[in-house]
């Protein structure tokens, strides 16, 4: 079991917000893992990085299968799924995360590969999400 | 085995206390935080992540982006 607080973030129409966050461990193309903060997002089908951290962590990011990605409106980014090692806590598990083609942006840990193997519970009172395995 | 595991839980639990701080002059910077203290800001996420190896050669940043203080997320 594993719990990450929440990120007291500042927002214009919002004030003080409280955001799901975890750290989560990326192997990079060289081997080596890198340590990066991403947004738990229940909602996102998939996991996502930017461009930025996607070449840092040594992909070209286009090679991976093309997909597009899709808010609340009518612009569409293009994305690249690569398969990526991750690790959360003690677990490491193999994961298809998008490069989203935007240089900033945040990084969305999301459902694919993930919520199918933690039991994740955001837990309102307590600010904080707990991921069981 | 990823080194310094527990320096890197540290330094998370510093930047989720912290954001709101980065956020007032560094807002959309890309962040790399090395002992609890910035040791990088850039434009990039690899320029955040060289001028922390530049600070600190033999340890591994923890990296983020910094939220844009507008930026509502769905």
């Amino acid at each position: 079991m594993i719990d990450f607080s929440w990120r007291e973030d500042l927002s214009e129409s919002f004030g003080k917000v409280k955001r799901p966050v975890a750290e989560i461990f990326i192997k990079d193309k060289t081997g080596n893992w890198r340590a990066l903060t991403m947004i738990i997002d229940s909602g996102a089908d998939a996991s996502v990085i930017n461009r930025s951290f996607g070449e840092l962590f040594g992909h070209d990011f286009k090679k991976g299968r093309q997909i597009r990605m899709k808010g609340f409106g009518e612009q569409e980014i293009a994305a690249y799924v690569h398969t990526m090692r991750l690790k959360i806590g003690e677990h490491e598990l193999d994961a298809e995360v998008a490069i989203a083609d935007i240089e900033k942006g945040p990084n969305v840990l999301g459902r694919k590969d993930i919520f199918n193997v933690f039991e994740i519970q955001f837990k309102n009172t307590a600010e904080c999400t707990r991921f069981i395995k | 085995m990823v080194p310094d595991e527990k320096r890197l839980k540290d330094d998370f639990q510093w930047l989720i206390k912290n954001s709101a701080i980065l956020q007032q002059k560094n807002a959309g910077k890309f962040v790399a935080i090395v002992n609890k203290k910035v040791a990088g800001l850039g434009e990039t996420a690899t320029e955040a992540y060289e001028k922390a190896k530049k600070a600190y050669p033999d340890k591994e940043p923890l990296l983020d982006i910094i939220p844009e203080k507008e930026f509502l997320l769905l």
